[in-house]
């Protein structure tokens, strides 16, 4: 079963407990657009190689709002989102989040999000949608993030 | 307002207006609209995203599955950030 570390190191080689504080899990996925399970049908463009942070606080992941129109990924719906200042429409694209070291893909509808917009460093969000299909282990004490899918 | 947005308005409308239907005849099924019209409806978001593709290439279409929630949370992350940006 492929194992992934989602924590950071630090230049000495040895887990950095700061970084994983102030970014929190993060993993390298490559976000593209959607392709069936067969492989066809999909729309040419580059993929583009992102940092996700596994986010256990989301329901469902979600893609950079910039990053989505520079794929120009389809708009397959829109989502009303709720938070701190109200409800507002989200656009929903259809896209793939692939994490070749895993070699897990989750397709479908992602809700776009201005994470570029708000200062997080992260392209995409990995919500319990994702989590579902993981086992996790977060080690806050040795700073290590394992992250394994079945 | 994009013309992005509006077109997908209307398919929106449209699955709206046929929401006592597709929950009589296609609960649970994933519903593809295009430009107001409603498409066909699949067992699954594979073969609906398939199918729309093939036919319409990158839309804008809809895709909504009958029954699925139409709110989320935003995730806290992101609201604090976005909060913290803007204070």
């Amino acid at each position: 079963m492929p194992i992934i570390e989602a924590g950071f190191l630090n230049n000495d080689g040895k887990p950095d407990l700061n970084k994983l504080l102030q970014f929190g899990p993060t993993i390298q996925v490559v976000i593209g657009q959607f392709k069936s399970a067969d492989g066809a049908s999909s729309v040419q463009s580059e993929d583009s190689i992102a940092h996700a942070l596994v986010d256990t606080g989301a329901t469902e992941s979600c893609i950079d709002i910039t990053l989505a129109q520079k794929l120009q990924l389809p708009i397959v719906d829109k989502i009303n989102i709720s938070g701190s200042d109200g409800a507002k429409i989200h656009d929903v694209y259809m896209a793939q989040i692939r994490i070749p070291i895993l070699e897990f893909t989750q397709y479908g509808k992602f809700a776009g999000v201005n994470l570029t917009g708000g200062g997080q460093q992260h392209k995409a969000l990995l919500g319990r949608t994702f989590l579902q299909n993981t086992i996790m282990i977060y080690d806050g004490l040795r700073g290590q993030i394992t992250i394994t899918v079945k | 307002m994009t013309k992005v947005h509006h077109i997908l308005d209307d398919d929106i409308q449209k699955f709206l207006e046929m929401s006592d239907e597709l929950k009589q005849h296609h609960a649970g099924k994933f519903i593809l609209i295009y430009n107001g019209e409603f498409i066909a409806s699949y067992d699954n978001f594979d073969n609906a995203a398939k199918d729309a593709v093939e036919k319409f290439c990158k839309g804008p279409y809809l895709i909504r599955q009958v029954g699925a929630p139409t709110e989320m949370t935003m995730p806290a992350s992101v609201a604090y950030r976005l909060h913290y940006a803007h204070n």
